[in-house]
């Protein structure tokens, strides 16, 4: 009872000093990352809203395949240094050949190209890429800018075809998703 | 004296219903205050531990939401998700901070000017009477931001005043329906107290020992009932017995005053016959003796000339002889009369008529009223219980008296009457005798006290005679005169004589 009365007789008190919260707003500035390295880190966040098909794979580390040339370099390395997706490690693998067994593919390179190697993608591969028409032909996520942002769509059927499940949190943060 | 003395001491001066009133009222106020504090108290205390568990939900649902907004660092997607807090209007402030320690998405309650709190950790805290829920977001273990909610406690606020008011409310009814009750519960309570109150005031006022109190119930206002009867029984007999006891004293007081007044009287009586015996030894030893010696000296005159035969010196010594003894008889009759009545104390019951009385005087006396044309002139007189005897005696002295002491060569006039006053007859006997010296107006009372020598014959115990007799019947008796002109004897007697009382 005692702690109890203690409480109410001090609630008043303590309304009274509610004015007085001298906290101050976070007002960090915003950092300035460069476009590639918000996408190198968007690379590893994607992971966390997608689930791959868990019949494959699970013996070895997680596939991070980069077709063409790499727009990263080391700060994609440095993102997914000790990280690991449902429990296991990164290994980042810069290709120019396919196929390859990988779990997300970026494909950075000319338009044919890219459709050709969709063509031959089988299932649990996260295909993405910086490419205007790169869902049209096959492609899963594709980054864009919006107003100066990196932002991205995504396609649904795509990810069905490739028996991928993409978490509504991430389908709901898409500038657009193709159905 | 203190205020809280004073206070008791009001307390304890105030009437029975009003001390029951105030009992009643104040334990069912204070009963259910203390309920009433304790339910709003429970009620708050449990609530606060709701609201703590509930914010601590909310805040990691809501970081939850954020995860994605802020792992592809979408402010606005974030903003949009913590405006969903628009639902919890207790909601003040929610701030979503970037790993970084930039704060990424607010929102703010419109009323809300407060600037975001910092911090990162898991935890609920009470500050500044709100709530601060605060929580990391993590994406795979690794922390990419945090949420910081405020959440105003107004609704415990909202609750503690209407629990408040609802027990208020309770407690002014309860005491209100308490106080009409009251007036039920003093006529059970009060009154039977009241009533034993009154009867015992009453009976003190009135001394009235009989008045009992009727029992209306078995508890203990019943038991003081009976124990107040059984006290009043006990001061009844009591009372009377103690009436009793003075009336028996006072009787017996009464009874020793008598007994006093009547062992004075005896005294008195015994003192006066002790000196009247003194007188009467030393007075018959001297008078008695006179007319003893002188037949004892004419006997042995008569005898020594006896051869002489001188017839007449005999005849004469013969003459002093017999006059010597007539002296000496009437001594004695005098003597017996005097002691006759000093003796008796018998009571008169016959009614004595004193006319008859003076009348047998006269009858009496008619040789020597004839022998000095002596007129006695007797008023009417009343009729009274006495003695015949003594009153003849008595009336008998007094006008041989009046005749005897006469003036030489003026026929006595003897006037009887009588008058009642203040209780009493006074009897005037007047004559124009030769009247008494006012020095000798006490002393002709007193026995063998004479004034006058052997040329008045008498026996000096006429008066004393009359004055023991008037003194019997409560009377007295006394002289005036003026001398050379005439003496009257006044004497009373008791007016109750007349009637059926008796001396």
């Amino acid at each position: 009872m005692a702690p109890l009365t203690i409480f109410l007789a001090a609630l008043p008190l303590v309304l009274s000093l509610f004015a007085l919260d001298m906290q101050k707003e976070a007002t960090t500035a915003a950092e300035s990352l460069s476009e590639s390295e918000v996408k190198a880190a968007f690379l590893l966040n994607f992971t966390r809203f997608v689930e791959w098909p868990t019949t494959r794979g699970a013996d070895r580390p997680f596939h991070l395949c980069i077709w063409g040339e790499d727009p990263f370099g080391q700060v994609l390395d440095q993102i997914v240094q000790g990280e690991r997706v449902s429990g296991r490690p990164i290994a980042i693998r810069r290709i120019h050949a396919w196929p390859e067994p990988c779990d997300l593919l970026f494909l950075n390179g000319p338009d044919h190209q890219v459709a050709e190697i969709l063509k031959n993608t089988g299932p649990g591969v996260l295909t993405i890429s910086d490419a205007p028409g790169f869902l049209r032909l096959g492609g899963i996520i594709r980054f864009l800018l919006d107003n100066r942002r990196v932002r991205f769509e995504i396609n649904r059927r795509a990810a069905d075809q490739a028996s991928l499940r993409i978490s509504s949190r991430l389908l709901s943060l898409a500038k657009a998703v193709l159905p | 004296m203190s205020l809280r003395d004073r206070i008791a001491t009001r307390l304890r001066d105030l009437p029975i219903r009003r001390k029951l009133r105030f009992t009643i009222v104040a334990t069912t106020g204070l009963a259910l205050f203390l309920a009433g504090f304790g339910i709003v108290a429970a009620d708050a205390l449990l609530f606060f531990n709701f609201l703590r568990r509930d914010l601590s939900t909310l805040v990691q649902i809501i970081g939850d939401n954020c995860k994605g907004a802020l792992a592809f660092d979408d402010s606005k997607a974030a903003a949009e998700t913590l405006g969903a807090l628009r639902a919890r209007s207790h909601v003040q402030l929610a701030c979503l901070y970037h790993s970084s320690g930039r704060l990424f998405a607010s929102y703010r309650r419109p009323d809300a000017p407060q600037v975001c709190p910092t911090g990162t950790r898991d935890r609920t805290v009470f500050q500044d009477g709100a709530f601060i829920a605060s929580r990391s977001i993590e994406l795979e273990d690794k922390p990419i931001g945090g949420l910081v909610l405020v959440y105003e406690l107004d609704e415990i606020y909202e609750r503690i005043a209407m629990h408040g008011i609802t027990v208020l409310a309770a407690l002014l009814l309860s005491c209100w329906i308490t106080l009409m009750l009251s007036s039920r519960l003093r006529r059970w309570l009060a009154e039977p107290i009241l009533e034993l109150a009154g009867i015992a005031r009453s009976v003190s006022q009135s001394e009235d020992y009989s008045i009992r109190a009727v029992p209306r119930s078995t508890d203990e206002v019943g038991s003081l009932a009976e124990a107040l009867n059984q006290m009043m029984d006990g001061i009844q007999s009591r009372d009377a017995e103690l009436r009793k006891a003075l009336e028996d004293q006072r009787d017996a007081l009464a009874q020793l005053a008598h007994a006093n007044s009547d062992l004075k009287r005896s005294n008195d009586d015994l003192a006066l016959s002790n000196k009247d015996l003194e007188r009467f030894a030393f007075m018959a030893s001297h008078d008695l003796q006179e007319p003893l010696r002188m037949i004892t000296s004419y006997t042995q005159l008569l005898l020594r000339e006896r051869q002489t035969v001188n017839s007449d010196h005999a005849a004469d010594y013969a003459t002093q002889i017999v006059g010597g003894t007539r002296r000496m008889r009437a001594l004695l009759t005098d003597v017996l009369a005097y002691t006759e009545v000093a003796g008796s104390v018998r009571q008169p019951t016959e009614l004595v008529s004193l006319d008859g009385v003076v009348q047998k005087v006269r009858n009496t006396l008619r040789e020597r009223i004839e022998e000095c044309h002596a007129e006695i002139n007797a008023g009417p007189l009343p009729l009274l219980q006495a003695h015949e005897s003594r009153m003849i005696s008595l009336f008998q002295n007094l006008l041989e008296n009046a005749i005897k002491y006469r003036r030489p060569g003026l026929p006595p006039s003897v006037r009887v009457f009588s008058f009642s006053h203040d209780g009493f007859f006074e009897f005037n006997i007047a004559d124009n005798g030769i009247g008494i010296e006012p020095a000798y107006r006490e002393r002709i009372f007193i026995a063998f006290e004479r004034l006058h020598g052997k040329e008045i014959p008498g026996t000096g115990i006429g008066l004393a005679i009359c004055q023991r007799i008037v003194e019997r019947y409560g009377g007295r008796i006394w002289v005036e005169s003026d001398p050379g002109a005439g003496s009257t004897f006044h004497f009373t007697l008791p007016t109750s004589m007349s009637g059926e009382s008796v001396v």
